[in-house]
């Protein structure tokens, strides 16, 4: 069997992209050992920058690291915490809306 | 015949790379005139990753180094790979048959994945606020991406054209003939949004609020420096090159029976899409704050593009 061949219906060969992906990969490789590849380790220089707030300042608590996540989408979870009642009735009426208007679409389009 | 797609792949990364750099320019040039200013020199790209690659290649301490030193590779890999699927110029894919629209949609999503798992690895609260940023502009551009893709392909299929999410055949039958005015009304509306999600997909202003340079400094990139920096800055001109040939695969596919002729009017195409959906939005727009960018996507985007889909399936009915 070839596992390099397409079919006529022009299905998806994983193998081809991954192998393609490979040898790019082997180029772009090669451009970045073009590239200066030390630096001086331990120093100042190594640091990340943090603009003068140390980490001793003002620490991130780990349950705060997708703060700006959450933030950025407040306005939605605002709505869809509401809409979560905990109730499963709630869930099973939501469920069924959204069957029949999947299903009315299906039947129109 | 498979030996020779493999001879083409560093041609084609090669060629990506030193057309997207001189785009680049170009898009620095035209900014700056647009700004009244002078300028940089029309090949300053290319002396800026001459730079990079001399400089030094800091890892941060405490970073994740593998993943740290992964990512540029995997940012700039992702995008050389989706030009190998798309027609380019005229020409047959090299990897045609092997791959088709859905997967050129998903493969896209790995360069802004690099980015997120570059800020998160570098042991920087910016960076990690960059590559937090990063995944809420990645999920809310993918939506109206969605529908637009799936509304072409509809169309195709509805139209009789078999393997509606083949490049080589959406190219081949290009939208517009198979539309009356009322389906071109809604293709325009598309076109549009994709506009928009290029920008979005490209960190363009104004949804450049995952590396907002003046805010949190450089975001995800904060770290980065010497050849990996030089990495993120080659993968960002070969994703322009790579989404402008899809969206000129996609909309604007027409050729000349030329091969020459098809090089020259691809770069103008590409000049085209570039230039609207980069170069004239950053020029006169303000960065959006990042659920700005959430509502303009999620609301404003999908609603456009389903009022498209809509105009579209009119279209279809009369």
């Amino acid at each position: 069997m070839n596992i390099l061949s397409n079919s006529i219906l022009e299905v998806w060969n994983p193998l081809v992209g991954v192998c393609f992906f490979l040898l790019i990969v082997l180029f772009v490789y090669f451009i970045r050992s073009c590239g200066e590849g030390k630096c001086q380790e331990k120093t100042e220089q190594t640091r990340p920058f943090f603009s003068g707030n140390l980490p001793s300042q003002n620490s991130l608590k780990i349950h705060k690291v997708y703060w700006g996540f959450f933030e950025a989408l407040k306005g939605y979870y605002h709505r869809l915490k509401a809409i979560h009642n905990g109730i499963i009735n709630d869930y099973v009426y939501w469920f069924v809306l959204v069957v029949v208007i999947i299903l009315i679409l299906f039947v129109i389009l | 015949m498979i030996l020779l797609k493999i001879l083409l792949v560093p041609v084609v990364a090669s060629v990506s790379i030193i057309i997207g750099l001189l785009y680049k320019g170009l898009d620095r040039i035209l900014t700056a005139k647009m700004q009244k200013r002078v300028g940089p020199p029309f090949f300053q790209p290319f002396f800026d990753v001459e730079k990079l690659m001399v400089k030094e290649n800091i890892v941060p301490q405490g970073s994740l180094k593998w993943l740290f030193n992964l990512m540029p590779v995997i940012a700039l890999s992702v995008p050389i790979l989706i030009l190998l699927y798309l027609p380019l110029a005229g020409a047959e894919p090299i990897l045609s048959g092997y791959g088709d629209l859905i997967l050129i949609v998903y493969l896209f999503i790995f360069p802004g994945l690099a980015l997120v798992l570059g800020g998160f690895s570098a042991n920087s609260p910016y960076a990690g606020i960059g590559a937090q940023r990063e995944m809420v502009n990645m999920l809310s551009y993918e939506f109206p991406l969605a529908i637009t893709v799936i509304s072409l392909a509809w169309l195709q299929s509805c139209s009789g054209i078999a393997s509606p999410f083949s490049l080589t055949v959406i190219s081949n039958n290009p939208v517009w003939g198979l539309v009356g005015p009322l389906g071109s009304i809604g293709l325009l509306l598309l076109f549009l949004i994709l506009l928009a999600v290029m920008a979005g997909e490209l960190h363009r202003v104004p949804f450049d609020a995952s590396k907002a340079e003046s805010e949190i400094a450089g975001g995800s990139l904060a770290e980065y420096s010497g050849r990996n920096l030089a990495l993120f800055y080659l993968a960002d001109a070969v994703k322009t090159i790579a989404f402008a040939s899809l969206l000129i695969a996609l909309f604007l596919p027409w050729n000349f029976p030329s091969p020459v002729l098809n090089i020259l009017f691809f770069l103008v195409k590409l000049f085209i899409v570039i230039f609207f959906s980069s170069i004239l939005t950053k020029t006169v727009m303000a960065r959006l704050r990042i659920s700005q960018i959430v509502g303009a996507y999620w609301i404003y985007a999908t609603l456009i593009a389903f009022i498209g889909l809509l105009l579209i399936w009119i279209d279809t009915l009369i």
